[in-house]
Formats: structure tokens, C-alpha cells, sequence
């Protein structure tokens, strides 16, 4: 990662350091400062290996297991079996695989976990950009649409939106909603809604971060000469946010997969066929009388070491990006 | 301070009107709108709906709709169950003391726990007692609490069979808050509280574990910054011992942001409530809500929520409060 060894000549001076005058520095790059202060963090190094190791199981693990889907022919026989060689994980009550479902619901988790956050930073960092930057009334009005949704209980609201995810009931009353339908729906409104509902935190952290960076020099000799509000906003400003927000859209990625693990496993989220981590584990407790503890416990071991995974990584990041905690 | 009082509510005004457009817009934005419930019976004639919507005023434009629908929440009239027919305030009022039984002694539990071992984790940094909490803590904080719940339900309840798995009352039992209830409270009040005591348990841990990782953290985080300011150091140059130091000149200044954090957990706590009275089959709010929702039982669902905010928005005026009171260093 070291970019360059650059020699520097003194020509004047007497030499210093080796026979021919020249003192051999290192130029450190940005991100080569970074990752030293990164690896210092050894719980953030472990959480980076874990959560790549569960990205591959999420990007490669379908090329290996079988999709979980219903087989009526085979289902009797595969039901409610423990983990065995043939099914690490064991089966559930339909005789699906749980490794199975575990592998195909870490693709939809993270996919919708970091769609939603992406949603709540790019809201959260303009409306925090904006509402920092010109203050007064624009701020005022800004600032307490903010408060409206940090009052509101979020998974109570979560789950009152979730009436956006069932089709519209036909004209007429009855017949069947598609479920093909239902399940696009979705995967597209789900991380759309958590991230509408979320982005205030964004919102309020950019708008304090503006609010000092908008006081330095550089800001006013930008104005100075002559750049306009927009320019001064997302070329000078921006940059200058970018660190706390990835701190904490890391964090909230992390918010995201328990939200969404609830929701689907109430039966308010994603919806099946498309399978999360949630809905691999819904209506697991009623085999517990059956003595299957391997449904349940699998999905949702794997929601807790991948948040874990990214709690670790989201509090090395918050560590090495800020420079006050250089040393 | 009373004008610092006053003010704080009245900004609180804005933000609950802003509240009450943001549930009414979801609802009639979203699919089937206020009528949804009505959509799925098949028998109704779209001459009925439409004579529904009449009566009720959906046919207004939305703004005047939701002009009339607050000042009508505003009144007290929170309208009638689209399932039960029953007035949402009584079938609200009828599951508030389950709700508030589990969060309340949770809220304590939670303060015991959390507490002392943020302070035991300061005062010995970097220790193993330190590291193993700290570990801890980043689990705790990781959880997801209705897994957490389904385990301890599969441990202490299927297998050990310690602790019921559900429920607040055993099922031979009067229903809790029922008309019976009380009566049979009172004949035989040990075997009462004994019952809600064995049921309270797993809910309890459930619910507090997340909340005992960060709070403990944060009075780790408070005790840490007292106990290496200056004048610490001065108390332990005159010889004071430890313990005194720790109890008498490091504690209460430590505590001034934990109070704070304290007001602002409670609707936190509030929100836990969906989650884990649906594992446990809790009869309280959370659970009225969640069986709602698939009804599209409008007037229950947005009642819960305007009260729950409407208690978050309390609450954060008294967070802001209690700081302006006990932190001498504040002016306002």
C-alpha cells in the first residue's frame, strides 16, 4: 500500500542521513493512514473477516445449496429432521433445507439491509446539507420534519406501513392477490419505506457537521469567489460529511437487518417466495413442541453475528476516520 | 424555568400535528385506503362501500377529511374498531396495565442491572472483568430481540419447562384485567403476583437485553470522563479512600447525563413491547396492534400510535427538563 519512496535531496544542509546527502522519507497515502489506524482496532479486523465471509456465503452460497422450495412429494419425510450431514442446519416443518433458507435469505437481508440505509444517507446527508447550510427558517421547517419522524415509535410505524405492501384489494372484493406480485412489491417499497422512515439521524448528524464546516475559511473564500450555493454545498461540504455518514449508514445497516428480520418474521415484510433471514425463521416456535430448535435457532444466529460483525466494523471505522484520534 | 417549560411544549405542537398527517396520509395512501378493511368481504356490494364511504365522509377531499379527523382525536374521539365495534380508547385503556406491568418493572430491572455495571466496568478499565462486559455488551447490542426470545422460550419454557411460555395469567385462571380478574386478585393475592412474577420473567429478559448493553455503556462511558477530571485526582491526593471517592465525588456528576438517558430509554422500551408481547403472546398494546394490522383496523392502529408518540414527546420534554433542573451548569 506504500505509494511512493521519494527521496529528498539537501543540498545546502550537511548530510544527515547517508553518504549522499539525501534523507529517505515515506509518503503515507490517506487510505494507507486509514487502514493503519483501521488494523490497530483488532475487534473491527475481525468483524471485516466475518462479514466477508458472510457476503461470500450470500454472493456464492446459492451455487452450492439448493433453493429451498416446497416439494410435496418429498416434504413428509424431510420434515422437522435435525442436523445431520446431508442437512447441517437440519430441515423445518415443510422439509426445507434451514442451511438452505439461511444461504438464500443472507442475499435478500444485506440486499434490502444496505438499500434501505443507502436511501436514509442520501436523504438524510441533502436535507442535513441543505438544512445546515442556509439555517433560518428552512432549517426551522427541516429540522422539526425531522423531529415528526425521531418521535414517532418506528417499528410501530413500520408495521402500519406495511399495509403498502399488500396488493390493493381487487374491484369487486374478492379473488386472489398474485403472489409473485406481492413479494416484488416488497422487495422494492420494504427498503424504501425503513429508509424514509430512518433518515432523520442522518439528517441531524450532516446538519451538525455543516454547521461547523460551513464557518471555515475555505467555505467563505469559495463564496469569495463567486461560486454558487449548490457548488459550495456538494463540492465543498460534502466531502467533509462523507466520514460520519459511512460511521454511521454502517451502524444503521446493522438496525436494518433486525427491523427487517422482525417485520418478516411477523409476516409484515418480505414477502414468500422471496425469502430473508426473517421469513426463514416465521412460525418456527410452533415446532418447538416437536423438539426443533435448529429452525429457529440457525437464521437468527446468523442475524446476530452478522450485526455483531457490523457493529465491530462500524466502530473501528468511527475510530480510525476521525482524525482527533490519530496518534 | 417555567418559560423554559412552556416553551418546550409548545414546540412539542408542531411535531405531533406533523405526527398525526404523517398516520393519516400512510392510511390513505396506502392500498384499499381507510376502506381496506372493507375491500376483502366479498359479500359487500360496491353500492354498500360506496354508501360507507359517504357516511363516514371519504368521499371529502383528503385535506378537509384530515382537518375533521383531528380535531375529532383532539376531542377525545378516537372512533370505534372496524373488528370489535368497541370505542379504540376503551380497547386501548382495557390492555394499558399489561403494557405498562411489563415495561415498568422491566425499566427498573433494567436500571439495577445496567448501572452498576457500567460503573464496575469504569473503575476497573481495561481489566478482565472490563473486557468479558465489554465483549458482552457488543453482543447484547447485536441481539435481535424477538430471536432472543424465541430461544428462551425454546430453553426455559419447551424444554425446562421453568417458566410459562407465554401469556400473562395460567389459563385455568380469571383473564388478566378482566372482571374476575380483580376479585380473584384479591381472595388470593400470593398466588396472583406469584403467577404475573413467572410470567413476567422471559419477557423481561427479552426486552431489556439490548437496552442493558447500551445503557451500561453509557455509564461506562459518563464514569470514565468524571473519574479522570482533576479535582479526582485532588481527592485522592488528600488520601480520601477510594470507596468515598467513587460514591460521594465521582457518582453523582456521573449520573447527570445517565439521568437524561434514563427519560429517553423509557420510549424505547415502548417500541420493545411490539416485539416481544407478540413472542410471548402478551396481552397489551403491542399485541392489539399487531392483530389489527392484518384486519386493516384503522382507528386501533393509528390510535396506539398517536398515544405512543404522544409519550415519546412527553417524555423527551421531561428528559430536557430533568437535565435543566439537576445540571447546575445549564441556563435557560
Amino acid at each position: 500500500m506504500i505509494d511512493s519512496t521519494q527521496k529528498i535531496t539537501t543540498p545546502a544542509q550537511a548530510p544527515r542521513n547517508n553518504d549522499a546527502g539525501e534523507i529517505t522519507t515515506q509518503t503515507r497515502s490517506q487510505a494507507y493512514e486509514f487502514w493503519l489506524r483501521y488494523r490497530r482496532h483488532q475487534m473491527a479486523v475481525f468483524g471485516t473477516i466475518l462479514f466477508g465471509l458472510l457476503i461470500l456465503i450470500a454472493l456464492l452460497g446459492p451455487f452450492i445449496v439448493p433453493e429451498p422450495v416446497v416439494n410435496t412429494a418429498t416434504m413428509f419425510q424431510l420434515k422437522n429432521k435435525p442436523p445431520s450431514l446431508e442437512h447441517p442446519f437440519g430441515t423445518n416443518v415443510n422439509g426445507l433445507d434451514v442451511l438452505g433458507l439461511v444461504v438464500y435469505g443472507a442475499r435478500i437481508s444485506l440486499f434490502l439491509s444496505v438499500l434501505a440505509m443507502l436511501v436514509a444517507c442520501a436523504v438524510g446527508t441533502v436535507i442535513g446539507i441543505v438544512s445546515g447550510y442556509f439555517g433560518s427558517w428552512v432549517d426551522a421547517v427541516l429540522m422539526r420534519i425531522a423531529d415528526v419522524f425521531l418521535s414517532v415509535p418506528l417499528i410501530f410505524v413500520l408495521l402500519l406501513a406495511s399495509r403498502f405492501l399488500v396488493n390493493p384489494p381487487p374491484e369487486g372484493g374478492t379473488g386472489s392477490n398474485g403472489v409473485e406480485d406481492s413479494s416484488l412489491r416488497s422487495i422494492i417499497l420494504l427498503p424504501l419505506i425503513i429508509g424514509l422512515l430512518t433518515w432523520p439521524a442522518v439528517a441531524r448528524l450532516v446538519r451538525s457537521v455543516t454547521l461547523s464546516v460551513k464557518q471555515q475559511e475555505f467555505v467563505t473564500s469559495a463564496r469569495a469567489l463567486g461560486s454558487k450555493d449548490g457548488r459550495i454545498m456538494f463540492l465543498h461540504i460534502l466531502p467533509n460529511v462523507i466520514n460520519p455518514v459511512v460511521v454511521a449508514g454502517t451502524l444503521i445497516v446493522g438496525q436494518n437487518i433486525v427491523l427487517e428480520a422482525f417485520l418478516s418474521y411477523l409476516g409484515y415484510g418480505i414477502q414468500i417466495p422471496l425469502r430473508s433471514w426473517g421469513t426463514a425463521l416465521a412460525q418456527s416456535q410452533n415446532e418447538f413442541v416437536n423438539g426443533n430448535w435448529w429452525w429457529a435457532f440457525f437464521p437468527g444466529f446468523f442475524i446476530l453475528l452478522t450485526v455483531l460483525a457490523i457493529n465491530f466494523i462500524g466502530d473501528g471505522l468511527r475510530d480510525a476516520l476521525d482524525p482527533r484520534n490519530k496518534r | 424555568m417555567t418559560k423554559f417549560i412552556i416553551r418546550r411544549i409548545l414546540i412539542s405542537i408542531p411535531v405531533l400535528i406533523g405526527i398525526s398527517f404523517l398516520v393519516f396520509m400512510i392510511m390513505q395512501l396506502a392500498p384499499g385506503g381507510p376502506m381496506a378493511a372493507f375491500g376483502q368481504n366479498p359479500r359487500m356490494t360496491a353500492e354498500q362501500r360506496a354508501a360507507i364511504a359517504h357516511n363516514w365522509g371519504l368521499d371529502k377531499p383528503v385535506l378537509e377529511q384530515y382537518v375533521t379527523w383531528f380535531f375529532s382525536m383532539f376531542r377525545g374521539d378516537w372512533g370505534t374498531s372496524f373488528v370489535t365495534r368497541q370505542p379504540v380508547t376503551q380497547l386501548i385503556l382495557d390492555r394499558l396495565p399489561a403494557t405498562l406491568l411489563l415495561m415498568l418493572t422491566a425499566y427498573i430491572i433494567q436500571q439495577l442491572i445496567a448501572l452498576p455495571l457500567g460503573i464496575l466496568s469504569a473503575l476497573k478499565r481495561y481489566s478482565l472483568t472490563d473486557k468479558v462486559l465489554t465483549v458482552l455488551t457488543y453482543i447484547g447490542f447485536s441481539m435481535p430481540t424477538f430471536w432472543l426470545g424465541l430461544i428462551l422460550v425454546y430453553t426455559f419454557a419447551a424444554n425446562l419447562k421453568w417458566f410459562p411460555s407465554g401469556q400473562i395469567t395460567n389459563p385455568r385462571d380469571p383473564a388478566f384485567n378482566s372482571a374476575t380478574y380483580w376479585p380473584w386478585f384479591a381472595a388470593n393475592p400470593l398466588t396472583a403476583i406469584g403467577s404475573l412474577a413467572a410470567h413476567l420473567v422471559l419477557p423481561i429478559i427479552t426486552l431489556i437485553v439490548v437496552n442493558v448493553a447500551a445503557d451500561s455503556r453509557y455509564m461506562r462511558s459518563s464514569m470514565l470522563e468524571t473519574i479522570n477530571q482533576d479535582y479526582i485526582r485532588t481527592a485522592r491526593a488528600k488520601g480520601l479512600k477510594e470507596g468515598t471517592i467513587v460514591r460521594r465525588h465521582a457518582l453523582r456528576p456521573a449520573l447527570l447525563p445517565v439521568v437524561t438517558n434514563i427519560a429517553l430509554t423509557l420510549p424505547a422500551l415502548l417500541g420493545g413491547a411490539v416485539v416481544t408481547e407478540s413472542i410471548f403472546q402478551w396481552p397489551g398494546m403491542g399485541l392489539l396492534f399487531i392483530s389489527s394490522i392484518t384486519a386493516a383496523d384503522y382507528p386501533v392502529m393509528i390510535g396506539i400510535v398517536f398515544l405512543l408518540s404522544a409519550f415519546i414527546l412527553v417524555f423527551n420534554i421531561i428528559a430536557d427538563v430533568t437535565y435543566a433542573i439537576i445540571d447546575p451548569r445549564i441556563r435557560y
